[in-house]
């Protein structure tokens, strides 16, 4: 294997055939790869207005040019889809170590088409194809699938697969791989589970061909020394996993509790990942070739050894829920893996359940067969409601739905704490005027990860950073950051090294091609075009300015606790001068001239 | 005069989570991060009484002050 194998495998899953075809490297180099390159197939191959669960949308899975290299975290997969849940496109990438098995296996990409009659599995290797009947493993958990694979196909052989959550198509269903890394939002797994596809192993053995190893080596060699050095990635984030962001954020005042009805958690202390450490760290873990190494291994309640949650869910199933127990997050957070459901929007349903509950909308009796109750900090209930949405049993099924579906149905749905209907995650955008714009304008719905406006708005020494409650001038800032996280994604690195930087990426690419195929330039220049590329695909499906804006709440509802109190979001000053700078129009529509420029 | 300083991350290795201090009138969050034997520049983000303070901010008597690392990720 190599940047590029050149090979796509298409994958007919109502007849059971496969193909293979030869990827066009001008266009993969034009789109970068992984994210980009999944995006401009979904976009070339369906109508954006059909229905994500239908057999006409596509799954393509797809690698970057860093996937399985020597480059530090080059580990990463992209699954770009329609998404059921925003309705818009969906890309949810993983680390662990499916990603280069993956590419090892001869593909850069594989697109899954139509929908298998019964539950199927496709294996592959060096030289094989094979669809292969699933009904063994329908209805197991993601762990109960990985092991009975690993033991038809051998202990190195790896295993990306979805659980009951995407057979029963929950909406925010994710895929998981090496039985802990997930490719979590958009509901991507709902989507695998709509065409009967259970589970993808690769078992691909092909080493990576460098064009010029010595220099391949000694890049690689020099990032992996800067991650070290770096205070986040060689000591607070491996120290604490990104759980460690909990008593920062909520000392900020931008740490969401109860649905967003506060923004300031009294007992973070408990929830924190100095607390995850002190009382249920055993080891840290790594996805491929990682020197951070931010995975965390825990302990449950009876001493088994499990995953440990990323921040997003301590916040979600904590303060959000008001629940302070980080043994019962511990275990919200197990399931969801084993249901295969992503933990923020599924976690997001719950929350907001919880509101409609505490407002009246929902109503005892209707939760009376499943006995359990909607009530903040009720924490035995909540993690029973992982179960009952990743089932659809119940109340469960309505949960399944997401949180705007569900408030919707209750004529509410501004309860419902999304963008593009998919759910927010652990930052109160009303005191971080940038991350605001960053939710209210991603591609994908609500999201932090793919321009995250953290490491500028709240992270850093006072006198450096951004000042979060202003507007002015932030636009470029976010387009920044945005543009810096598709260039990552696309060619297959994890978001938390995005320190070393366009031109620390650009030197990585280009040591893998063994040639200047990038400058930094041209890369800040694919990556406009691969988000041009995306919110074409999103209006084309239907989607308007009228999506690209934030809760209610967040807009007009001031912060009523803690350092932020008084604020809101002022999404009106900042959206107009982004569209601006993308080259869209004052509807957020890609200007023609923005298109010939970008060679769309 | 007394302060507290609330320590997070790997600032507490050593030191404990909260410490109590007895310090001189005119010290600021800089004097402490030294009396605390903090490296320079590993200290990022401080807060006096939950609003984001400066390294040269005056503390005064029954401050609360947080410290932490630099810290990446999310
Ligand atoms: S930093 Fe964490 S998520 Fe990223 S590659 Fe390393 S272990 Fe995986």
């Amino acid at each position: 294997m190599k940047v590029f194998n050149e090979k796509i495998l298409r994958v007919n899953l109502k007849s059971l055939s496969h193909s293979t075809e030869k990827l066009d490297i001008a266009i993969a180099k034009k789109f970068i790869g992984n994210r980009g390159l999944g995006a401009k197939y979904l976009y070339d191959e369906i109508d954006p207005k059909v229905d994500a669960l239908s057999p006409e949308n596509k799954l393509i899975i797809v690698n970057g040019p860093a996937t399985g290299s020597n480059m530090p975290t080059g580990g990463r997969f992209m699954v770009v889809t329609k998404s059921p849940l925003t309705d818009g496109i969906a890309y949810a990438n993983s680390g662990g170590f499916w990603g280069p098995a993956f590419k090892a296996s001869g593909y850069d990409m594989m697109i899954l088409e139509n929908k298998a009659d019964k539950p199927v599995y496709i294996y592959l290797d060096d030289d094989t194809v094979e669809i292969k009947d699933a009904a063994f493993l329908w209805g197991k958990t993601a762990t109960e699938t990985t092991d009975a694979l690993l033991e038809v196909h051998g202990e190195k052989a790896k295993v990306l697969c979805i659980g009951p959550g995407g057979e029963n198509l929950a909406r925010m269903a994710s895929m998981m791989n090496d039985y802990d890394r997930t490719a979590g939002r958009g509901g991507v797994g709902a989507v695998m589970g709509s065409k009967n596809v259970k589970a993808i192993v690769a078992n691909g053995k092909s080493a990576f061909e460098y064009p010029d190893a010595a220099k391949a080596k000694e890049i690689a060699s020099a990032k992996v020394k800067f991650l070290r050095e770096q205070p986040g990635t060689g000591k607070a984030l491996p120290e604490l996993g990104t759980a460690m962001l909990v008593n920062l954020v909520n000392a900020s005042g931008v740490f969401p509790t109860k649905n967003w009805q506060g923004s300031q958690y009294e007992k973070a202390e408990e929830i924190s990942g100095e607390a995850l450490r002190d009382r249920f760290l055993v080891k840290r873990s790594a996805c491929y070739r990682c020197p951070v190494a931010c995975g965390r291994v825990v302990k449950d309640a009876n001493g088994e050894e499990i995953g440990g949650p990323e921040f997003e869910t301590v916040w979600m199933f904590g303060a959000n829920m008001d629940n302070d127990d980080l043994a019962y997050i511990n275990m919200a957070n197990e399931l969801c893996n084993e249901y295969g459901v992503d933990t923020i929007s599924a976690g997001g349903a719950i929350a907001c359940a919880m509101e409609l509950y505490q407002r009246g909308y929902i109503k005892d009796e209707e939760l009376a067969a499943d006995g359990l109750s909607l009530k903040w900090g009720d924490k035995e209930s909540m993690v029973k409601w992982v179960k009952k949405l990743g089932l659809r049993e119940g109340f469960g099924d309505k949960l399944a739905e997401g949180s705007y579906r569900l408030a919707e149905s209750y004529g509410v749905p501004e309860y419902s704490m999304t963008v593009k209907k998919q759910d927010l995650p652990a930052y109160d955008a009303r005191a971080m005027q940038g991350q605001g714009l960053n939710y209210a304008t991603c591609t994908r719905g609500g999201c932090h990860i793919k321009g995250n406006m953290l490491p500028t708005e709240v992270l850093g020494p006072v006198e450096t950073r951004l000042d979060r409650f202003n507007t002015e001038g932030r636009a470029p800032h976010v387009r920044n950051a945005v543009n810096l996280a598709t260039i990552t994604d696309s060619l297959g690195f994890c978001i938390f090294i995005r320190g070393v930087g366009i031109p620390g990426f650009v030197e990585m690419v280009n040591a893998l091609y063994g040639e200047e195929v990038y400058t930094p330039e041209s890369i800040v220049e694919a990556a406009e075009r691969i988000l041009t590329l995306e919110k074409l695909f999103n209006t084309k499906a239907g989607l308007t300015k009228a999506d690209d804006t934030l809760p209610p709440r967040l807009l007009n509802e001031p912060i009523v606790d803690g350092p932020s109190k008084g604020h809101v979001n002022r999404l009106g000053e900042m959206l107009p001068e982004y569209y601006e700078l993308r080259g869209w129009d004052s509807e957020g529509v890609p200007k023609p001239e923005t298109l010939a420029a970008l060679g769309l | 005069m007394k302060v507290e300083v609330l320590l997070f991350n790997f600032l507490r290795d050593g030191r404990g989570k909260v410490v109590s201090m007895d310090v001189n009138e005119g010290t600021t969050v800089n004097d402490l991060i030294r009396l605390l034997e903090i490296e320079d520049d590993v200290v990022a983000n401080v807060l006096v009484n939950q609003a984001d303070a400066e390294f040269f901010s005056l503390l005064k008597e029954g401050d609360s002050v947080s410290l932490f690392p630099l810290l990446a990720g999310g």
